[in-house]
């Protein structure tokens, strides 16, 4: 049985430029692949397809990053996997069966939101915001490295969701204050350096003991918070504590969940087949160009399916 | 008031006599005696005052002891009577005592040199007058040659020494003193050593004379340098007076130097390299541009050239070239290779030109290179067998650490090697010393280390200076700068 999430309820990645939204994206595709579980994610035509394709073979052959693609925010993919649902038969009984979800992702971009009102850039924030009226779940992307070294994050936040909130305030799903979106806040880079040992030393790293490769994780939500929190505090404007702040007031805080994840995961040495602490740095400098990384070894993205799980999941709930 | 130091003869002939010989010789032995009674005890702090009443006017000498225990003279300029005999009236016993400086506690000779003049006689007995137990005299001669021959013939207060340079147990050179003359001893004391020296190419070898106390305390007298022929060298020193030393048995005349003691304590080297066998061991990374390449093999081949030149026999080489580790997957990682172990500087050569001919290799990662694994290398792969190890690396980045380095953001070494463990296992060889040549990069300990015994820049690198502070030439490259004492018990 196939249903499609209401294609006003889908759900739209969101960040700053540049914190690594089609980075995210391949990644998530590369993930999806790795588990077999039945989720996948598609394009709905053909240059969406090729893109995905493209985004997804820099990460892996090419070991590089994929570009930030020109007009993102025009293609179109869907998140398709299965849930479990249970459904009502007659008066008694109760079905658990599984269902088809078609969930629409898009790429909404921030560009152009800082810039001069020009035409363009009125067409991109009017695109943007249109994306997040009209999703229901919501992936943020908080670059911790790129809030240390340019601390722009609150200043890409609050704009946009005031105009949400602005263009959404006579919805009857806002009657109660709150945005009715649910929001998966990832903190990325977690194989860069910083991020781990922010996280070392306040002691959240936790290891699955299932995880073939024993990758350290934030697991629980709470820990991830506590780390975002923390990471706010080294912001180079020292305004990142607003975005937490802002998002918490915006959203239900039930329906916020933090994740602390990494694109490209960390290094695994081919040879050792597992994680080691002493060595996991996966980015090298670029011998042609040291200003550009390249991505040494095998790609592991690490809580990048699970945000898109945890949305997919609340919005193929019923009343969602 | 304005001082200045004793005045020359000629400028002291201000006086005439109306004593016989005979008498002057009387006085003059008796103004000697009273002076050489003040100045030997005279002591640190303490001062003699000579009051001299000339024709002029009134001259104060004044006679202290530096702190070598030198006694030093000086004299203000005559206040001339003009100046206090004015219109009849005469100057007060006040300010004739404050002229004669009498009241500052030091002690005083009053001394008339100008018997016939009626300001100095006036002033003279006044001052007799009012100090009884002041020693006086009445001396027409020039009373500068009397405190010359007065200072020149003071015994020493304290012990002389010449700075000189021994072996200790351990190889290492020690600064120590050879005593010259003793406490007591007087002008023409004599004593004769034997000492040897080191060429010194031009610098000179530093004859330091200083005076001691029981406390192992010492001031400098004198630094005096010539530039001196290897070999050794019998030399007698004696003494001209209180700071005054004439060495004989030189080739030639000592000349002042102006060096300060901190500079010429920091160039003793920290052990005289005695020429021995050698081994040499020649670690170049060829990762880099390759102009930074072609030049760092160049002094390399200029290194081997010097050492061939002066110590062939003695020498064996080894030549090691290095780069970057591997961190791309489809780039396997190539270890250090050993060109060359323990040859000959020919053989060297020959592998330096294969290596010259290949050039750089690919930049790969470039923030580090297998330094650590080089290190690890040569401290796996020596032994004592082939002489004294001398590492010299030429290179600039640094090495890659054996872990995740949040300071550097380096990536490790694939093999986890330790740089400084490596190091550590290295410094176990006797004798064992570092070099590096070093093109560019930020002051990382590693470099720091690896040129603990020369560091040079590889642009301005003077090969033979850089050899030479390594032990790789014979010492006539080594600049020992005090002369050597070989002492009993060695």
């Amino acid at each position: 049985v196939a249903s499609e999430v209401p294609p006003e309820h889908g759900i739209a990645m969101w960040g700053a430029p540049s914190s690594g939204k089609t980075t995210f994206l391949a990644a998530l595709n590369i993930a999806l692949t790795r588990r077999d579980d039945g989720w996948k994610v598609v394009g709905t035509d053909e240059a969406s397809a090729e893109t995905l394709i493209g985004l997804t073979t820099a990460l892996t052959r090419d070991r590089t990053f994929p570009l930030a693609t020109q007009g993102i925010e025009h293609y179109r993919w869907q998140l398709v996997g299965r849930v479990a649902r249970t459904i009502r038969r007659g008066r008694f009984r109760r079905e658990r069966r599984e269902e088809v979800i078609k969930i629409r992702l898009d790429l909404a971009d921030a560009r152009g939101e800082l810039a001069a009102p020009d035409q363009a850039s009125r067409g991109v924030r009017a695109d943007l915001i249109d994306n997040l009226v009209r999703s229901r779940g919501i992936v943020f992307l908080f670059d911790p490295v790129r809030e240390f070294t340019l601390g722009d994050a609150f200043d890409y936040t609050y704009g946009v969701l005031a105009q949400l909130a602005q263009r959404m305030v006579d919805s009857p799903e806002f009657s109660d204050g709150w945005l009715p979106h649910y929001v998966a806040v990832c903190v990325t880079k977690f194989d860069e350096i910083r991020v781990y040992e922010t996280a070392d030393k306040l002691d959240l790293l936790v290891t699955d003991l299932d995880d073939p490769y024993e990758f350290p994780r934030v697991a629980d939500d709470q820990d991830a918070r506590h780390l975002f929190a923390r990471l706010c505090e080294v912001s180079r404007s020292g305004n990142a504590d607003l975005v937490l702040n802002t998002l918490e007031q915006h959203f239900r805080p039930e329906r916020i969940k933090y994740f602390v994840s990494s694109a490209i995961g960390f290094y695994v040495d081919p040879r050792a087949g597992v994680y080691d602490p002493a060595d996991f740095q996966n980015l090298v400098p670029d011998p042609d160009d040291p200003g550009r990384p390249l991505i040494r070894g095998a790609v592991h993205p690490i809580n990048v399916v699970e945000p898109m799980l945890w949305l997919g999941e609340r919005l193929a709930e019923p009343g969602a | 008031m304005q001082s200045s130091r004793l005045p020359s003869h000629k400028a002291t002939q201000l006086r005439g006599t109306k004593v016989s010989l005979a008498g002057a010789d009387a006085v003059r032995n008796a103004l000697v005696r009273a002076l050489t009674g003040h100045v030997a005890a005279l002591e640190e702090g303490g001062g003699l005052t000579i009051a001299e009443f000339a024709g002029l006017g009134i001259v104060v000498w004044e006679v202290r002891r530096d702190r070598a225990g030198t006694p030093r003279c000086q004299f203000w300029p005559a206040v001339p009577w003009s100046s206090l005999y004015i219109d009849g009236s005469s100057p007060s016993d006040q300010d004739l005592a404050r002229l004669a400086r009498s009241e500052t506690g030091s002690g005083l000779v009053l001394v008339c040199s100008s018997p016939d003049g009626p300001y100095a006689t006036d002033a003279f007995e006044r001052l007799r007058a009012a100090h009884p137990q002041v020693p006086d005299f009445h001396y027409t001669a020039p009373l500068a040659d009397v405190l010359r021959h007065v200072l020149a013939h003071d015994p020493l207060t304290r012990p002389y020494e010449l700075v000189v340079l021994r072996h200790t147990r351990s190889g290492r050179l020690a600064l120590e003193g050879c005593q010259l003359f003793p406490h007591g001893a007087g002008r023409g004391y004599r004593e004769t050593l034997t000492i040897r020296c080191e060429a010194t190419g031009g610098d000179g070898t530093v004859f330091a004379v200083f005076a001691t106390e029981k406390a192992r305390r010492f001031q400098l007298v004198s630094t005096e340098s010539i530039d001196l022929a290897a070999g050794s060298y019998t030399i007698t020193a004696e003494l001209r007076g209180p700071g005054l030393v004439r060495f004989d048995g030189l080739p030639g005349p000592l000349r002042e130097d102006s060096r300060s003691w901190a500079e010429l304590v920091a160039a003793v080297p920290a052990r005289l390299e005695v020429p021995r066998p050698a081994h040499l061991i020649c670690a170049v990374e060829v990762s880099g541009t390759k102009d930074q390449v072609a030049e760092r093999l160049s002094r390399i081949e200029q290194l081997i050239g010097a050492v061939a030149d002066e110590a062939k026999d003695q020498t064996r080489i080894s030549l090691i070239s290095y780069g970057p580790h591997s961190f791309d997957r489809a780039v396997p990682d190539v270890p250090p290779a050993v060109l060359i172990w323990a040859g000959t500087s020919d053989e060297t050569l020959f592998a330096l030109k294969r290596l010259m001919d290949r050039g750089a290799v690919d930049i790969g990662y470039p923030r580090a290179a297998q330094l650590e694994c080089v290190l690890g290398l040569i401290a796996g792969r020596l032994d004592d067998r082939e002489g004294r190890p001398v590492v010299v690396t030429v290179g600039a980045r640094p090495p890659s650490p054996r872990q995740v380095d949040p300071a550097t953001e380096i990536l490790p070494c694939p093999y986890r090697q330790d740089w400084r463990r490596a190091w550590h296992r290295l410094l176990e060889f006797p004798g064992i010393s570092f070099g590096a040549i070093r093109d560019h990069g930020q002051d990382e300990e590693i470099w720091t280390s690896l040129g603990s015994g020369a560091l040079a820049a590889v642009n301005a690198v003077n090969v033979r200076r850089f050899a030479g502070r390594l032990g790789l030439l014979s010492s006539a490259a080594q600049y020992v700068p005090f002369p050597l004492v070989e002492t009993e018990g060695d």
